[in-house]
């Protein structure tokens, strides 16, 4: 177990709120603390509502858990994701920024990505089955869960984090 | 075109001919070399022993053996045993630890006091100023025994060229010798990229090679066909400048004639390359001089096994270290690089826009072993951003001492406990040595950016948050250049008449750092590849680049990724030219026209990076009239405001080298770091401090943070509005859930584009480069977008 200044620490690196003199000589410094992956998984659990055991944090609100359905990404909000086998991003919502007026949200005029230039087709002809942009049906996502399933048991023994 | 003439009789190069003592004076009577001419008795001596020995048929190495032989044996019981040399006791270590330490202290003391005084040889601010050397220690096998502080990105690239040297059989041909001097910066055999240069020294004794020191620089100029020490201009070795693969230069500690007046004629900048050279070949003797009298104190037998046992120990400090620190799995990322050359290129075969892919797949394992896998990366190209294998294991080493071996001990051990797939042909691993390698940072920075992504991933599942690191700006706009003092301007340095003046400060080294998972990355502050540079004193850059000023220096707002914890902020400068004949100025910028990679849970990249110049202007006008003048471009577009003249905005951060005359001026800006955590938690009373402190906008805190308010810029205060500020949060959220949608629907456009090719020409043409670079990255590609081999 880690002694009670660590678990003090620990709580402060997850809540932002170490100062830099503690950061620079007691907490970046070697050696580390051995019981951190545990006091850190413990303090966790104190902190979300559910009863799932935290197996490890995966960013700032996505954790692995444990559960009936085996170990899954599960959100600090409650949201189950996935099965940890699969890829939680195929089970969120996606924002993508390509309009010059979206970029300009976040960077200043040329301090972004140059502006999509209009596609040029880049000599291969398109594909004569491509379908129309517009579909979004039921039908259409399952399709993609398909998609998505035979890849993962294809390709994705791994754990994405 | 850049232009390196040099007029009048006091260049650079003479002044290096009078230092250099190349040329006798009339008085003087040609000095007679003899036999053995090396005024270090004990390497004079060893050269006596070494050559007896030789003569009689004995080998240099240990035991008589032959240095090929060791390599041999090395790499085989290496493999065997999965332990450095088969050694699985630290034998000197467990009797007697402190002694074990002490001997290490002292090596790595030695390395450091080379470095920490034999900078002060050189004349170049890059090396004296921003400590751009190292030194290391190898056995004689080549291996890396302990490096020194400053540009550790060289702990291995060493040993690459020892090793070839020992393949290529120099101790029976080419012959290796006390008193010898070696060069590589041939970055094919061992080296990051090619104006680095290494100076070798074989320490010897008994008649044995007991180790190599080694000390590397970072040279202003090596010729080539543009100035600068990191060319983005060239597209082949023909273009780089000076080459020394592995070649003898030097035997009896001195230097051959021929090779000092090869720096005398070959290079832009002689006199750095000289004392460079000098400070190189200082440090080396002072190592030998240590190992000697460590030998002297323990005993030749000990020393050899320290070695040894310290690489051993270095193999398992980094199994431990991952053990300990990182999550077990497979972490995958990719950087991508732009390289829009397509209005800036010379040659035809570089005008074109391309865009590099740069996967990076890690596999952490249970036992603290690792392995870095770039299947899938580009080919290698006409540009001189190839980046060797010793390149890449270099950016690999700079790493890892910052994140996982930041107590000194790093050596080649580490490389046992790795294993490395740079893709042959690729790159990084290039498998034509006549190709550019001028600017592998090109390459290597932003690889890298994904594999920090990765090992801070392991080290956050693991609780230590505190390590994360979410990437950092890529050390460019690097101004680089050179010209040439008119006249007038001689009158107040009159001995500088007609010289070159190099232009390449080292601003470069001071980016934004990422964030971490606990706190902000460091403003202005970071270099990836030397922890400890900095951007050097505006005066000592003037002291050297004659024809330049800097007009200011100062934070470029809006250049730090968003985040609950923010990436450290760039920064923005104004130059101009005054008292040239001719000028020319060039930029080099990372990143360009696109993001390098996002930031980290869900956290946002540090802003791109841009130029604009401007030519023909009323600087002095304005200077005569106390008028207003460019102090930078913040917002963009208000440069324009202070001065009148031609002045040249592009998007695109780069461009080639453009001639400057007096009172023209340069804009150029520091990156920011990227960011991690959503900007919405990042706690007010933060974000109104970024904006008095001008890291971020009123308009930009607004737009990203939902924070709103009055900023008063005179007084610095900004006055929140705390409950519009709440309004703008909220609405943030819902705009984000409006904004959005399934990941099914996204695949199912983005699909569609794939099968299409509805995407930038760039792009599409990147990933073709990848898929016919590996079959693997093709079919999970295709595989991924249901693709059935249509698509591009």
């Amino acid at each position: 177990m880690a002694s009670e200044t660590d678990e003090r620490q620990v709580a402060q690196l997850i809540d932002g709120e170490i100062g830099w003199s503690e950061l620079r000589n007691d907490v970046l410094p070697d050696p580390k603390d051995g019981e951190r992956f545990e006091v850190t998984r413990r303090l966790l659990e104190e902190r979300v509502d559910f009863e799932n055991p935290i197996l490890l944090p995966l960013n700032d609100h996505l954790y692995a858990v444990g559960s009936d359905r085996g170990r899954i990404v599960k959100c600090d909000c409650g949201q189950e994701f996935c099965s940890l086998d699969e890829n939680w991003k195929h089970h969120a919502r996606v924002r993508v920024r390509e309009a010059e007026a979206d970029h300009r949200e976040i960077y200043p005029e040329y301090q972004t990505s140059t502006p999509s230039p209009p596609a040029t087709r880049s000599g291969r002809a398109s594909s004569p089955t491509s379908t129309p942009s517009t579909r979004s049906g039921s039908g259409s996502r399952r399709r993609t869960h398909d998609r998505i399933q035979r890849y993962n048991r294809t390709n994705h023994t791994r754990i994405h984090l | 075109m850049p232009r390196s003439t040099r007029t009048g009789s006091t260049t650079c190069a003479s002044r290096a001919r009078e230092a250099t003592c190349c040329e006798r004076r009339p008085d003087q009577r040609p000095r007679r070399r003899p036999l053995v001419s090396i005024e270090n008795t004990k390497v004079g001596a060893e050269k006596r022993r070494v050559t007896d020995k030789r003569t009689n048929g004995g080998e240099i190495g240990w035991d008589d053996q032959s240095l090929q032989r060791m390599l041999a044996d090395t790499e085989r019981l290496t493999e065997e045993t999965g332990y450095y040399r088969g050694i699985e006791d630290l034998a000197l270590k467990e009797e007697d630890r402190f002694e074990y330490e002490r001997l290490y202290s002292r090596l790595r003391g030695a390395l450091v006091s080379a470095r920490e005084t034999a900078l002060h040889v050189s004349a170049s601010p890059i090396v004296r100023e921003i400590g751009e050397l190292c030194f290391q220690i190898y056995t004689p096998e080549g291996d890396s025994i302990a490096v020194s502080t400053g540009i550790i990105v060289h702990v291995h690239t060493g040993s690459l060229a020892i090793k070839w040297m020992i393949d290529q059989d120099y101790e029976h041909d080419r012959g290796i010798e006390p008193g010898d001097v070696f060069c590589n910066n041939d970055n094919d055999l061992g080296n990051v990229h090619t104006t680095d240069v290494h100076t070798i020294v074989p320490i010897f004794h008994d008649g044995e090679l007991v180790a190599w020191a080694d000390g590397v620089t970072h040279e202003a100029d090596i010729g080539g066909a543009s100035q600068g020490h990191t060319s983005i201009v060239h597209t082949s070795r023909f273009e780089d400048g000076i080459y020394a693969t592995c070649e003898k230069i030097g035997e009896d500690d001195e230097l051959y004639q021929d090779w000092k007046v090869r720096g005398e004629r070959a290079t832009r900048t002689p006199m750095y390359w000289d004392l460079d050279e000098k400070c190189r070949l200082a440090g080396c003797h002072m190592i030998r001089e240590a190992v000697h009298e460590i030998i002297e104190d323990v005993g030749a037998e000990t020393f050899k096994q320290f070695t040894r046992e310290a690489v051993e120990e270095g193999r398992r400090t980094m199994e431990s270290r991952v053990q300990e620190r990182l999550f077990p799995g497979t972490y995958r990322s990719t950087s991508f690089a732009a390289l829009p050359l397509e209005e800036e290129g010379w040659k035809p075969e570089q005008k074109q826009d391309t865009m590099h892919h740069l996967p990076v797949e890690m596999e952490i394992r249970a036992d603290g072993t690792m392995s870095l896998d770039m299947e899938g990366t580009s080919s290698q190209g006409d540009h001189s951003f190839n980046a060797a294998e010793g390149s890449m294991t270099g950016g690999l080493w700079v790493s890892l001492t910052q994140c996982l071996l930041h107590d000194g001990k790093v050596n080649d051990g580490s490389h046992y406990a790795l294993e490395t797939h740079f893709p042959e042909g690729s790159l990084t691993n290039p498998d034509d040595p006549q190709l550019s390698f001028h600017a592998p940072w090109g390459t290597i920075m932003p690889a890298f950016q994904a594999v920090w992504e990765n090992v801070s991933q392991g080290f956050f599942a693991r609780g230590f948050r505190e390590e994360v690191v979410t990437g950092y700006s890529e050390t460019s706009n690097s101004v680089q250049g050179g010209g040439t003092l008119m006249e007038s301007m001689a009158q107040i340095i009159p001995d500088e008449v007609g010289d070159y003046f190099p232009v390449s400060p080292f601003d470069l080294s001071c980016q934004g750092l990422g964030a971490s998972a606990v706190r902000d990355g460091l403003d202005y502050g970071y270099a990836m590849w030397n922890p400890e540079s900095d951007m050097g004193d505006i005066e000592e850059w003037e002291l050297v680049q004659w024809g330049t000023q800097y007009l200011s220096r100062q934070i470029k707002t809006d250049s730090a990724g968003h985040g609950k914890y923010r990436g450290g902020s760039g920064w923005e400068g104004v130059m101009t030219v005054m008292g040239t004949d001719d000028c020319t100025l060039y930029k080099a910028s990372q990143p360009d026209v696109t993001f390098s990679k996002a930031g980290m849970s869900g956290g946002y990249p540090g802003s791109t990076k841009y130029a604009v110049r401007a030519h023909d202007t009323d600087l002095a006008d304005r200077a005569r009239e106390g008028d207003p003048y460019p102090v930078g471009d913040t917002p963009p577009g208000t440069f324009e405001e202070h001065i009148d003249g031609d002045v040249t905005r592009t998007h695109r951060g780069n461009y080639f080298p453009k001639e400057y005359d007096n009172h023209d001026v340069m804009h150029f800006q520091m990156g920011g770091g990227p960011g991690w955590g959503d900007p919405l938690e990042r706690p007010v009373p933060k974000v109104v401090g970024d904006v008095e402190d001008e890291v971020y906008s009123p308009d930009t805190v607004e737009s990203v943070y939902g924070v709103v308010g009055e900023f008063d810029e005179k007084h610095r205060d900004f006055d929140l509005d705390e409950p519009a500020t709440e309004a703008a949060r909220e609405e943030i959220r819902e705009r984000r859930r409006e904004a959005s949608e399934t990941f099914e629907e996204f695949y199912e456009r983005e699909r569609e584009r794939v099968a299409d090719g509805d995407v930038a020409d760039v792009v599409a043409g990147m990933y073709r480069d990848a898929f016919d670079m590996s079959e693997a990255f093709e079919t999970e590609f295709h595989d991924f977008w249901d693709l059935d081999g249509s698509g591009f």
